[in-house]
């Protein structure tokens, strides 16, 4: 990683600092400020986009801690939201318990259910562990059908607004700025959790599980935390995503959302906690675009024309990433920033 | 290589803000919208096509003529020009309310629901804005409490409830009957299983025996699933099925030898979208004895006037492009129903101070016998809690090929109104 | 009794189609190292390509079948040269995203030609009826099974007696000898997805003529996983035991709990119960190579 020109670090503390400089400080704020802004000049369109776009951020985070760093390749992520979402929702509607206590319970619920399903981890890697992940997609859905009492079944569950304290989070600015208090919340954590000891050794297992375990890495209790904290990412964005729609249904869990936060990831760059972020906002946008795109399309060509972009454009997307950037998008940014870093004096990256 | 890569970066990135920062086309004349979210890709797609398709020929006659149908005299404000305005959901619920917030920004006055997954992310919202909304889909959260989306066939429980009806009344035997479900692994064909359907099974007559579910695409034939109906000795099987469920379905039957004109006596009874039209289409006289509750009526049938007016559309707006779908006709009853909440609004709200609102207050609640030319089975009428628009629910069978009506029975309300 | 048996002998026909799918996957599998997910979509083709053409080409069967292998052949080489090649000795994750995409590419290509519409043939493929005492076995699902073991068959012969089937075998044992005894290593990679296409179209049209064709076709693919799992990965002869298995007991257990559960449906779920199941216990199936890894 290159550092700008006048920068140096003199001791561990600044080595292993997130930010290098009062520059970064300075827009890492700017941003923040701006995010918690923008209710005052988006529409309520613009910030529903955003609101789900900051829920999927949460989502991919887990993902990129479980896949990206730990190398457990994991495709049934919206099994783990239903979870967590599933368990908020019954404690809320059904308990009348609080909405902030509830956040958490589904939360460690989905971290259960991710060490339950993460236990064949420990015997098997690669497609195996796909498999498994799949199957624990179907299952958990399977399952919450079967607990009509509790869950409501196939008819999904009436869910109260949140509230926290006596504040009632019913407008869409507000449930905004909660999504984004979480989003931000995750982003800090995982960018830490990363940099920890359990971190590094994520990291260990993912580039070779062979010689971590030589160098005394415990596998199988580092690949259940990765397996546990990916999950409770996705209890929180499940349980997010369900009070947003104040409605708990299946149909909000379907086994392609599972696929495509992995495309997130795969769009942003794995093993980066920026990449998450680009990944999943990367792919909102080319949603949004789609949908505005459609009715032209269709008024041109075909109403299957539309259909079908979605469809074909998504796939598309994934393919020329992986033929032509396996990096991703976080990989892109570096160039680019580190062009400006070295400007006028560039010189272009050698891949 | 590295500046294709950046290329493609580049327009990616271009197209995208030149997306965002399309001007809002700044209204000039007096325009209103009507369409709303489709789901286009999904389960749903080739049902919500032949909607859209509908949709936008209706519009196109209403500018053209301002006339709202052929048999009716009342005529559309001539000063105002109708525009559909429709985006692609996927049938995923937070795609929907980005569409809807969007839709509704631009000015939207009017919604629309494609499917049960939308309709459970949506229907708060609308409530909430006080927005009428006309819906694809008709399952019995809508009734809990009713709320402003409308349908314009029968829930499915009270379109079951009819087959019960129909069935009771035609029962010669002593014996009670057995009913049992035979229905879709999936949320539509779950939705059935409610305990006031049962009640109300029990309450006419009926012995309940149980359910059987048939995935909503079955890959090999529900073999084990008609045996078990078989050995229970049930004589009439409801459910909610697709055709590309239910034809597998009868046809496995009929080779059982199951059936109302086959040894083992069984009627198999399903609602729409199940549409007996187009099950008969497919199977021919293989599907005698299907029976299908709330169906519409075939597309070729043009004594009907609706039916006629369908073709008619079709003729002048996309020759050589027919949409053969019989959701066409759920289609024209959809922009009928908003065009006409639209109207009646203006009659009570001039044009500029139109608000979703108005239109549900003065326009949805206030559409009564509103005459579809029997495309439904009863004209339509809502009111504030009434959300189902007939009042009526024909019964059609499949009978040498041909589906023939056999019934009309009024709608029994089944869902009990919280 | 009688019930029992209805159970296993349509789950036993159920099965020999998974099977028939099943085995595409171990071919590709077997010769690339690709774990193929849009397996399943390639049976959604086929059933969209048997229903262009029986009905709008008006095909006689053979002519029908023959057409889809066709197109099938170039499906798979297409697929193989612009997808899967530039991603040769990338990571698990890169291969079974792609594969991925590639699934959706095909549901995409398909709403595109055929509108996402449901195009039923029924009473287009030819029909048996047979009737053992009280059992009577569906006929689809017979047909199903002669044109499964047809193939098996065809298959079989292929690997032992000719060439490119010799030089299959060879790859799945070891790529770097067989590239140093100068066998194109591509050209094995082109036929075995050939091959798989084929599979999966012909098991397509198999399950079309069941319920026409429709987008809900592709998911029969997941439980085709699950019956390779079950079977080893890396057999052919254990994906047809296990396909058969798993359809005979999928319908037991749906046809006895079913009635006994709140919601049913464990048909659905079957599949994924013991896929669960196998991984925790014997993650290399029943007639797969244990790879001895001691981590």
């Amino acid at each position: 990683m290159g550092l700008r020109t006048g920068t140096f670090h003199e001791n561990y503390a600044q080595d292993m600092a997130i930010f290098h400089s009062g520059l970064q400080w300075g827009i890492a704020v700017a941003f923040i400020i701006f995010l918690f802004a923008c209710p005052l000049f988006f529409s309520d369109r613009i910030l529903t986009i955003l609101t789900t776009m900051g829920i999927a951020v949460i989502s991919v985070h887990g993902l990129n801690i479980l896949t990206g760093y730990c190398g457990q390749i994991s495709i049934g992520h919206a099994g783990f939201m239903a979870v967590g979402g599933y368990t908020s929702a019954i404690l809320c509607a059904k308990l009348g318990w609080p909405f902030w206590v509830a956040l958490p319970c589904g939360a460690l619920a989905a971290g259960i259910a991710g060490l339950f399903f993460g236990l064949p981890s420990l015997k098997i890697k690669g497609f195996y562990l796909i498999m498994a992940t799949i199957a624990a997609q179907f299952i958990i859905i399977w399952t919450i059908i079967q607990l009509r009492s509790i869950t409501g079944g196939a008819d999904g569950l009436s869910v109260p607004k949140p509230a926290i304290g006596s504040i009632i989070l019913s407008s869409k600015t507000n449930y905004f700025y909660l999504v984004m208090v979480f989003t931000c919340l995750a982003t800090l954590l995982a960018k830490n959790i990363v940099r920890t000891r359990a971190g590094r050794a994520f990291i260990a297992i993912r580039d070779n599980d062979l010689a971590a375990e030589v160098m005394g890495v415990s596998l199988w209790s580092y690949k259940l935390q990765a397996f546990f904290i990916g999950c409770v990412y996705a209890g929180v964005a499940g349980s997010l995503l369900i009070h947003y729609f104040s409605f708990a249904s299946t149909d909000q869990f379907p086994f392609m959302d599972s696929v495509w936060y992995l495309g997130m990831l795969i769009v942003g760059g794995m093993g980066s906690t920026t990449g998450a972020i680009f990944g999943a906002v990367a792919l909102k946008l080319l949603d949004e675009l789609v949908t505005m795109v459609g009715p032209i399309l269709s008024a041109a060509v075909a109403p299957q024309a539309a259909a079908s972009l979605a469809l074909i454009s998504h796939g598309l997307i994934i393919i020329i990433f992986l033929i032509f950037e396996p990096r991703g998008l976080h990989h892109r940014w570096e160039i680019i920033k580190a062009y400006f870093r070295l400007w006028p004096f560039s010189h272009q990256e050698i891949e | 290589m590295v500046k294709i890569k950046w290329m493609f970066l580049a327009s990616l990135a271009i197209l995208l803000t030149a997306a965002f920062l399309l001007p809002v086309s700044a209204q000039a004349e007096k325009k209103l919208y009507v369409g709303g979210t489709q789901s286009l890709t999904g389960p749903f797609a080739e049902d919500s096509a032949a909607v859209l398709a509908a949709i936008e020929d209706y519009v196109k006659y209403v500018n053209e003529t301002k006339n709202l149908a052929p048999w009716r005299q009342e005529k559309f404000p001539a000063d105002i020009t109708l525009e559909v305005m429709w985006r692609d959901d996927e049938l995923k619920p937070p795609k929907a309310l980005s569409i809807y917030e969007e839709l509704k920004a631009k000015g939207m006055l009017v919604g629309r629901i494609s499917g049960s997954p939308i309709a459970l992310a949506l229907k708060d919202r609308l409530w909430e804005d006080q927005m009428g909304a006309t819906s694809m889909a008709t399952g019995p959260y809508y009734l809990s409490p009713p709320q402003s989306c409308f349908t314009y066939y029968p829930i499915y429980t009270d379109s079951l409830a009819s087959i019960a009806d129909w069935f009771k009344a035609n029962w010669k035997e002593a014996r009670k009957p057995k009913v049992a479900y035979l229905t879709a692994d999936n949320a539509m064909g779950r939705s059935i299983e409610i305990p006031e359907m049962k009640a109300y099974l029990q309450k006419i007559g009926y012995e309940f025996v149980g359910t059987q579910y048939v995935p909503l695409v079955p890959t090999s034939p529900p073999t084990t699933q008609l045996t078990w109906l078989k050995q229970k000795g049930v004589d009439l099987a409801l459910g909610v099925m697709i055709n590309p469920g239910s034809q597998p379905t009868v046809k496995e039957m009929v080779r059982l030898g199951i059936g109302p004109n086959q040894p083992y006596k069984m009627t198999f009874g399903v609602p729409a979208p199940g549409h007996a039209a187009v099950f008969a289409a497919a199977m021919g006289e293989l599907g005698d004895g299907y029976v299908c509750a709330g169906s519409f009526r075939p597309m070729d049938d043009l004594a009907t006037p609706g039916i006629k007016f369908c073709s008619d559309l079709q003729d002048k707006y996309r020759p050589g492009k027919r949409v053969t779908h019989i959701m066409y006709e759920a289609g024209i009853l959809e922009a009928m129903i908003q065009v006409e909440a639209l109207r009646l609004a203006m009659k009570k709200v001039p044009f500029e101070k139109l608000t979703p609102r108005d239109v549900l207050v003065h326009g949805f609640y206030q559409i009564k016998n509103l005459p579809t030319g029997d495309i439904s089975s009863t004209p339509l009428t809502y009111g504030k809690g009434d959300i189902e628009g007939v009042d009526e629910i024909r019964i059609d069978q499949v009978q040498k090929g041909k589906s023939v009506t056999v019934g009309i029975f009024p709608v029994r309300h089944i869902f009990t109104k919280k | 009794m009688t019930f029992f048996l209805q159970l296993v002998v349509t789950g036993f026909a159920q099965g020999m189609v998974y099977a028939l799918i099943a085995i595409g996957f171990v071919i590709i599998l077997k010769c690339s190292e690709v774990f193929n997910i849009a397996q399943g979509h390639f049976v959604l083709i086929g059933g969209y390509l048997g229903y262009t053409f029986l009905v709008p080409f008006g095909l006689p069967i053979w002519a029908a079948l023959g057409m889809a292998i066709a197109t099938a052949i170039v499906m798979g080489l297409i697929i193989e040269r612009l997808i899967l090649r530039p991603l040769l000795g990338e990571p698990v994750l890169a291969v079974i995203m792609v594969t991925i995409a590639l699934a959706t590419i095909l549901g995409g290509l398909a709403t595109l030609l055929w509108g996402a519409e449901y195009k039923a043939y029924h009473g287009l493929l030819p029909t048996i009826t047979m009737k053992v005492g009280e059992i009577s076995i569906p006929s689809e699902s017979l047909i199903g099974l002669i044109v499964s073991i047809i193939c098996v068959v065809l298959l079989m012969l292929l690997f032992r007696y000719t060439k490119i089937g010799l030089a299959m075998r060879a790859t799945a044992e070891d790529l770097q000898v067989v590239q140093s005894v100068g066998i194109r290593a591509t050209t094995v990679y082109a036929v075995s997805w050939v091959i798989a296409c084929v599979v999966g179209v012909i098991g397509g049209i198999l399950l079309g003529g069941v319920s026409g064709a429709n987008m809900d076709l592709a998911n029969v693919g997941l439980k085709a996983f699950a019956v390779v799992l079950l079977g080893g990965v890396n057999s052919i002869g254990g994906a047809i035991f296990a396909g058969i298995i798993l359809g005979m007991l999928e319908n037991v257990a749906a046809g006895y709990l079913d009635p006994l559960l709140p919601g049913g449906g464990l048909a659905q779920v079957f599949p994924f119960l013991v896929m669960i199941i196998v991984l925790i216990f014997r993650p290399h199936g029943l007639f797969g190579l244990a790879r001895i890894e001691r981590v």
